[in-house]
């Protein structure tokens, strides 16, 4: 007998819209908001101009069931805002402990999206992680304020290179005990 | 855990576990690519997350340890299941500082934690490591090719072990 393991992911809800695994379908509102150089110079690893194919590689390895990060859209479609406000992941790593990132289309930001879409990944705490880190660039002081806002403890300075800015750029580090 | 400390060889070195105090002397030791590419499980570059995710408390069975010298933090030696492992600032090398560290550790282990057996996975060329090991009678029992996480590329690996029967026939080197 061969035992399989199958990734589980699920859906979460939050106020405003829902955290669903990210889809086929998602490609194309995704490709719009992340060729957005504001979205990229925000992140490590989206270049910009953003290359043909890299959302849907990016879906491909969202659905691998070997994958280590999971990848949720936030699904606005039942509140009357878009199908893909933004995403937001999570990735496994050893120990008990998870790394969250996001993003949020230029569009929906200042009001309280992304805060919403941590809180409630947290509370749901998929990976079931003793604790949760995330790292900013120092220039993004709104993206801390989400970590901040959602109870993450500041640990540090360090520095990491942002490939659409082509540049390393300082960071803070952040570390939720999540008690799970 | 009250800080162990060590007399002798003129060099202050003391333990503690180790923890989020600990990221910023942690991050500059695996900043130096000649430490890291003798590591299993750090990322080369460095990543800052990564780093976080280990200067904290260790919840596993066995212990990480902060290597102090004069109360600095100057590398890390750990017993996690049955594994050695130990990392060391490069401009502490070639002082003695790494066999004291492993010498305290299998103390511990052998000891208050009750292990009958330590491995040690070591890449092929970490002369200074293999001869560390060596001196407190470890022997290489495989040889393999695994992939480096820093290196990028497979590298040639020795999984060398220390029984207690052996720890406690050898002696203190």
């Amino acid at each position: 007998m061969k035992l399989t393991s199958v990734t589980l992911q699920p859906e979460i809800a939050a106020e405003r819209f829902v955290l669903r695994p990210l889809r086929k379908s998602d490609a194309g509102l995704t490709a719009l908001y992340m060729g957005d150089a504001r979205v990229a110079r925000g992140t490590r690893a989206i270049p910009h101009p953003l290359p043909p194919g890299t959302v849907e590689a990016l879906i491909d390895r969202a659905q691998a069931a070997e994958r280590t990060e999971d990848v949720w859209a936030l699904d606005g479609a039942a509140h009357g805002m878009t199908e893909v406000l933004g995403l937001v992941t999570l990735a496994r790593m050893d120990r008990q402990q998870s790394e969250i990132g996001y993003w949020v289309a230029p569009g929906f930001w200042n009001t309280g999206i992304a805060s919403e879409a941590v809180r409630a990944l947290i509370a749901a705490n998929p990976h079931g992680a003793a604790q949760i880190f995330a790292e900013v660039f120092q220039d993004n002081p709104g993206s801390a304020r989400v970590l901040t806002n959602c109870g993450f403890d500041y640990l540090g300075d360090a520095e990491a290179f942002s490939v659409a800015r082509g540049a390393t750029v300082p960071t803070w580090t952040y570390a939720l005990r999540t008690g799970g | 855990m009250r800080p162990k400390d060590e007399a002798g060889g003129g060099l202050r070195i003391s333990y503690r576990a180790l923890g989020p105090q600990d990221l910023g002397a942690l991050s500059d030791i695996v900043g130096h690519w000649e430490v890291v590419r003798q590591l299993g499980s750090f990322p080369w570059p460095a990543d800052p997350v990564f780093n976080a995710t280990r200067a904290q408390a260790y919840q596993g069975d066995g212990f990480v340890w902060a290597i102090l010298r004069d109360g600095g933090m100057v590398g890390t030696v750990a017993v996690t299941g049955d594994e050695l492992g130990y990392m060391l600032h490069p401009g502490q090398w070639r002082q003695g500082i790494g066999r004291r560290a492993v010498g305290a550790a299998l103390a511990e282990a052998f000891g208050r934690l009750g292990r009958g057996r330590i491995v040690a996975d070591v890449w092929a060329d970490n002369a200074a490591s293999l001869g560390v090991l060596a001196g407190f009678g470890f022997v290489r029992v495989r040889d393999e090719v695994v992939m480096s996480k820093a290196r990028g590329v497979p590298t040639a690996s020795c999984r060398l072990e220390l029984t207690r029967t052996a720890w406690e026939a050898h002696g203190i080197p």
